[in-house]
């Protein structure tokens, strides 16, 4: 599938590279020419084992990945990827299907969209990503704070020594938490990036498994995780 | 023990008593009357030898003699009264004899030894008892016995009536309970191996039946498979089709804009009805979906109303929520949201210009809650409110044309909610109107 494989590396460097791993040839040829439009410039290839070849063999700054494909599926490729590949990844899922978010977020994918999908929702999903990995802080090995250990690569937690039985999500939201300690992180964030979904008004997860992980920490009086008002949560640094 | 196993058992019951007693009745009178030929026969040899007697009697012993034997009761029969004439013309006895009788005979005459000749006639009395008593008279004999026969007889009929019944009518329930079963989209339903090892009508109806539900079943499958294959397969070139139109859109400048826009809003459009039977499907197949958010129904309400408020409005329409209490279940959202707010979309698209969608929120009972969304519409006819959650139904082909009938808002709303371990059902308010009635479980999550 090489000869599909279009590199455009001296046109202009800080274009942004997306790498787009679909085995739709018509629908990437058109993909490819809507993202150059906007100012990106851009990589395809058709199947899941070249896809794993061509974003290890250069670095991109976002691949669109996906998941319905042959051979090797969307998923599998981002096991490939990952952990040594960060460069994030919004997977286009199938419309109408059912997917494990927070397996996916647990996997690494950074972004998901049903496809069919608007080009102009793709463009505002990816600038939004790349936004998020820019400003970010490179994953680190182990983030601590206070008493609190946190091992994003094997994704443990413990506290004062003794690991925490945290489930996924609650890993999610403290890892989120952690990473911008002492700042106060949005209701909004949270649920994007810890539970892999939009926030919506009626939709009272982020309470529930924050109230189960300040049992789990011993924080029953708020005072490690502290609830600011109106805003979102925030970690003290102690 | 359904209508029909009484009905043949009474009738069947019913029928073996009064052909059993009938036929004991017409042995018991048959018996009876050839006895009684017998005992006629009997009775004329028995006057014969009376008469005769008495032709010696008066033979020898003339008229006082005659009279003495007349006279003496044991000699004489309560029902043969036997005359003696005289030359005078005269019964010794002084008896008057109607000669019109129809059971006058005449016997042969007697000279008697002293010269005189005599005339002997004999009548017979009728039989006092009329036809009816004489019919009964088998039974009068020995009532108790005869009691005591026709209750075994009875108990016997019974139990062999009971069997039949049983026998008849159990695979024709259980057929039943399957028809019903299939009604009701248990498209796997099979009666064959229930209906046991039988070689009859009914075995064969058994078969038929399962011949017919696996049919069915195929069809139904096949159609959903074909609504499903579909919507798979316009995914593509939807997708291709939305690029190209991005495309097109950053080319051809704002000119055509507004063409452009049209043509995205349609393609959205054709999206959002692939997403739907993509759903529909998946549902229908029975797919897992993740039910790990926590949904507070009461402001999912609130956030759907808001969403639809400005849509009615626009119309005249205009939706008010009550909420008693509020609940937060675990589930997933987003088909939760997407259920209750085609529900909604539904009740506003069919209530009336200047009337208002009502919907409220209460408990049902402690482990449910209610949810009724009713609209100010023309209501459903009865015939058709089950097929309201059906995907593409219509109701009446005037009247939908336009609206493009209840397409698949309410069949996933149905199978959303059920997904969800809910039941949902439509019914026709008596202000008029079409109300529909969701009730969720609470489940353990409670605030």
């Amino acid at each position: 599938m090489t000869e599909d494989t279009t590199i455009n590396t001296k046109e202009n460097d800080q274009k942004s590279k997306v790498l787009i791993i679909d085995d739709d040839v018509e629908l990437c040829g058109m993909l490819a020419e809507y993202l150059e439009s906007e100012e990106f410039s851009v990589d395809k290839v058709h199947d899941g084992v070249a896809g794993v070849t061509q974003a290890q063999a250069k670095k991109y700054d976002a691949i669109v990945l996906d998941v319905m494909m042959p051979k090797m599926d969307g998923f599998s490729v981002l096991r490939e990827l990952r952990p040594t590949n960060v460069t994030p990844v919004i997977m286009l899922t199938a419309k109408g299907e059912d997917i494990d978010r927070i397996v996916g977020l647990e996997m690494g994918a950074d972004d998901y969209l049903p496809k069919p999908c608007n080009p102009r929702e793709l463009v505002a999903r990816i600038k939004a990503v790349l936004r998020r990995t820019q400003l970010a802080p490179p994953i680190q090995d182990e983030i601590k704070t206070g008493e609190l250990v946190i091992m994003p690569k094997s994704r443990k937690a413990f506290n004062a020594d003794t690991e925490l039985p945290l489930t996924s999500s609650e890993y999610n939201l403290l890892e989120v938490l952690a990473r911008q300690v002492g700042q106060v992180v949005d209701k909004e964030t949270l649920s994007e990036q810890a539970l892999g979904k939009k926030l919506t008004a009626y939709d009272r997860s982020i309470d529930m498994h924050m109230s189960k992980l300040r049992q789990k920490l011993g924080d029953d009086d708020q005072q490690l995780i502290q609830t600011v008002r109106g805003m979102g949560y925030q970690l003290t640094s102690k | 023990m359904g209508n029909l196993f009484w009905k043949i058992f009474l009738w069947f019951w019913l029928t073996l008593i009064l052909i059993a007693g009938a036929v004991s009745w017409g042995t018991a009178i048959y018996l009876q009357n050839s006895d009684a030929y017998q005992q006629r026969d009997l009775r004329s040899r028995y006057i014969n030898n009376r008469i005769e007697l008495l032709r010696q009697v008066i033979y020898y012993g003339g008229e006082e003699a005659a009279s003495d034997v007349l006279e003496n009761k044991r000699l004489s029969s309560r029902r043969t009264t036997i005359y003696v004439v005289d030359n005078n013309n005269k019964d010794i006895l002084g008896r008057s004899i109607d000669m019109d009788n129809a059971t006058l005979q005449k016997h042969e005459p007697v000279e008697a030894t002293d010269g005189e000749t005599y005339q002997i006639y004999s009548t017979q009395r009728p039989r006092t008892r009329n036809t009816l008593t004489r019919m009964l008279r088998p039974f009068q004999r020995s009532p108790g016995i005869y009691l005591v026969w026709l209750a075994i007889a009875i108990l016997l009929s019974g139990l062999v009536c009971f069997g039949l019944a049983q026998y008849m009518s159990r695979p024709i329930r259980k057929l039943q309970v399957a028809a019903k079963k299939l009604s009701q989209g248990q498209l796997d339903t099979r009666v064959s191996d229930s209906i046991g090892n039988r070689r009859d009508e009914i075995a064969d109806l058994g078969q038929d039946f399962d011949l017919m539900a696996s049919r069915l079943q195929s069809l139904v499958n096949n159609q959903k498979q074909l609504l499903s294959d579909i919507s798979h397969e316009l995914r593509s070139p939807l997708a291709r089709m939305q690029l190209a139109v991005g495309l097109a859109r950053k080319k051809l400048g704002p000119d055509v804009s507004t063409e452009m826009e049209r043509i995205e809003q349609e393609t959205e459009r054709l999206d959002e009805l692939v997403g739907q039977s993509l759903t529909l499907s998946r549902l229908d197949a029975g797919a897992v979906y993740a039910k790990d958010d926590f949904i507070d129904i009461g402001e999912l309400l609130e956030s759907i109303i808001n969403n639809c408020d400005f849509e009615a409005t626009e119309q005249k329409k205009k939706v008010v929520l009550t909420i008693d209490n509020s609940w937060t279940i675990l589930a997933n959202g987003e088909l939760l949201h997407r259920a209750l707010e085609n529900i909604v979309r539904n009740a506003i698209r069919y209530t009336e210009v200047g009337t208002r969608v009502e919907v409220n929120l209460n408990q049902q009972d402690k482990t449910h809650f209610k949810i009724t969304i009713g609209d100010q519409g023309p209501g459903v006819p009865e015939n058709k409110i089950s097929g309201l959650f059906e995907p593409f139904v219509r109701l009446s082909e005037a009247r939908d044309r336009d609206s493009g009938g209840y397409g698949l808002g309410l069949a996933i709303a149905k199978r959303a909610i059920e997904f969800h371990k809910g039941t949902i059902s439509a019914s026709n308010k008596s202000t008029g109107g079409l109300l529909v009635e969701v009730i969720l479980p609470l489940g353990e999550v409670q605030k």
